[in-house]
């Protein structure tokens, strides 16, 4: 076969075209030009394969180690034919590798890391994970970083040594999750209604579980009013309707049975329970008026004086 | 005591172009229009309890808005609406919490709210096209399982019945009987039931939709439940036929993992 190859060498240098070269050649080519595209082949396959049966991370991985090993042993084929002595190489590449690692310890650390999370299996491709203030969708677990991409459609690369060092939030590990709300009223509400009105909205909303059952517990008696937490469970898919809803159904089941949601207030003592505070009118012959006692008249006035600056402004 | 339920309600009707399918079961009332090319589903929810099925060119009411839209070409020129048990599992708490003592058991009746699926059918009835599944009456989703693995399912507002006669009876709606056996050497606490209603079918009895019977078998605390779907109709009332198969019948493989696929347990 390797004498039908000759003429192709035809126009090549004749000293430089022996039979052993054009074996070189031949051996080289069809390492690069087959071996090599088949074991790519092979990699997208078993990718497949493992998708199918396991998990996405698992076929990423075993994807990316027959692409990457096999091409590596097929370069260290390829040098080794083209006449590279390897031992050296290697002896090198071995001192190198020392260099490299004293000098490299951030990197060493991430791949060691990264080494952690895929055996230790935190979160999966496709999960949603918070890391600090970052929450996304992973993209791809690899050895030296973890790829997110945000809800507003960014990237971002988490190095794997961050991960394996502080706390992250896998969002999407269970099937279901709680919604927590925080829920104030008024002192004067009947906390017993406030339950009913709560279990109410979450029987009536159609995200919401009946099981786990929802949880209001009466947290305290707060500055401004009584806190409730008011949990409700969702699927996880149905979290954000969950909230975008039943948030809205909490205040309009409120305002429907006259419920008051406080705000913070503040009131001024002024030394005894019942006597109210005194105000001195700076110009006027009235006597001082108490406050919250006597507000019509003072209101009165205001309106009244509305009025006269409207009519101004229309004289104007 | 009800009327008999009629088996023309599930033949098929010739749907022809500018006509409309309209049935109502219970609480569901909806229209299948055929406009062009175009089916067009008109859907409400009232409180209508009857139950009816024809075909005619009146419009559905114009506070009835038009809903989903199907592409349809032919060739199958009928429309048939048939009662399936839901596609998923649903979750009923017994009348009253109870233990089965230990070598006893216990049987319940459950109503189930149907599935109607509207499929388009040829001359011969096996050349079907399912349109859509339409529930009868909305549940509310329920988990069953601990929080992190389980099932979601309907939850039933009604609660199973040891009698018959106290049974909701209502034609949209199909009576599972399901026996619970304590063979363990302990009582055994029965507060919620989640039963797999994907692998029963709906039978038409005299006066009431029936689905398979199950029957559970608890032989000791740690091992899982032994399930059996029965085959055959179920002997309360006298069957005329088979409605519907079940959405996916129970296969050998899956009764040695089906063990767990009927559960109960006591609500913490």
């Amino acid at each position: 076969m390797i004498n039908t190859l000759y003429p192709i060498f035809a126009n090549v240098d004749a000293e430089w075209v022996t039979p052993g070269r054009v074996e070189t050649v031949i051996r080289v080519a069809f390492l690069l030009f087959i071996v090599l595209p088949l074991v790519w082949a092979a990699a997208r396959t078993a990718g497949r394969f493992i998708e199918k049966r396991y998990t996405a991370h698992l076929s990423l991985m075993v994807r990316k180690a027959i692409t990457y090993g096999g091409s590596v042993l097929i370069l260290i084929m390829v040098l080794s034919d083209l006449g590279f002595k390897l031992t050296p190489l290697l002896g090198a590449a071995g001192i190198m590798g020392i260099a490299i690692g004293f000098a490299a310890q951030t990197t060493l650390s991430n791949f060691i890391s990264g080494l952690f999370l895929i055996t230790e299996k935190p979160f999966a491709i496709g999960d949603v994970i918070t890391v600090g203030d970052t929450t996304g969708m992973v993209l791809s677990i690899d050895l030296m970083s973890v790829k997110v991409r945000l809800f507003d459609n960014r990237f971002v690369r988490i190095p794997s040594s961050q991960l394996i060092q502080r706390e992250f939030i896998n969002n999407t590990r269970f099937p279901i999750r709680r919604l927590d709300i925080n829920v104030s009223v008024a002192y004067k509400e009947n906390v017993a209604k406030v339950r009913d009105v709560l279990k109410d909205v979450a029987d009536r909303n159609p995200h919401c579980l009946d099981e786990p059952a929802p949880l209001i517990i009466f947290l305290k008696y707060g500055d401004s009013g009584l806190e409730f937490l008011f949990a409700v469970w969702a699927l996880r898919t149905d979290f954000l309707a969950l909230r975008n809803s039943i948030m809205q159904e909490v205040k309009d089941a409120f305002d429907k049975e006259n419920i008051e949601i406080p705000f913070p207030h503040r009131t001024l003592y002024t030394g005894a329970a019942t006597e109210p505070f005194p105000i001195r009118l700076v110009s006027g012959e009235k006597e001082p008026v108490p406050v919250g006692v006597s507000t019509a008249p003072a209101a009165e006035q205001a309106d009244a004086g509305g009025k006269e600056g409207a009519q101004e402004a229309a004289r104007g | 005591m009800s009327r008999p339920i009629s088996d023309d309600l599930w033949a098929p009707r010739p749907l022809p172009e500018g006509g409309a399918f309209h049935c109502r079961f219970g609480p569901l009332e909806f229209w299948l229009r055929r406009v062009d090319t175009d089916l067009i589903l008109h859907l409400r929810r009232d409180a209508a309890q009857e139950i009816i099925c024809l075909v005619d060119d009146a419009l559905p009411p114009t506070d009835v808005k038009a809903g989903e839209r199907f592409t349809y070409e032919g060739p199958l020129e009928q429309v048939r609406a048939i009662p399936m048990l839901p596609d998923r599992s649903i979750v009923v708490r017994p009348e009253n919490a109870l233990k089965v003592l230990n070598g006893q058991k216990t049987q319940f009746f459950v109503s189930i709210p149907l599935m109607i699926r509207v499929e388009l059918v040829g001359k011969n009835e096996s050349d079907a096209m399912p349109v859509t599944d339409l529930i009868t009456a909305v549940m509310s989703n329920t988990w069953f399982g601990d929080t992190m693995g389980g099932e979601l399912c309907y939850a039933l507002k009604t609660t199973a019945k040891h009698r018959l006669d106290t049974v909701t009876r209502r034609k949209w709606r199909a009576i599972c009987p399901v026996t619970v056996v304590n063979q363990s050497e302990k009582s055994l606490d029965l507060q919620r039931i989640c039963v797999q209603s994907k692998h029963l079918g709906c039978y038409s009895g005299e006066t009431l939709l029936w689905a398979n019977a199950v029957e559970v078998t608890h032989r000791a605390e740690k091992e899982e439940l032994q399930v059996q779907f029965a085959q055959e109709a179920p002997v309360f009332e006298k069957i005329s036929r088979q409605l519907s198969e079940p959405r996916e019948p129970v296969k050998k493989s899956f009764l040695r993992r089906g063990l767990s696929g009927f559960r109960m347990f006591a609500h913490i």
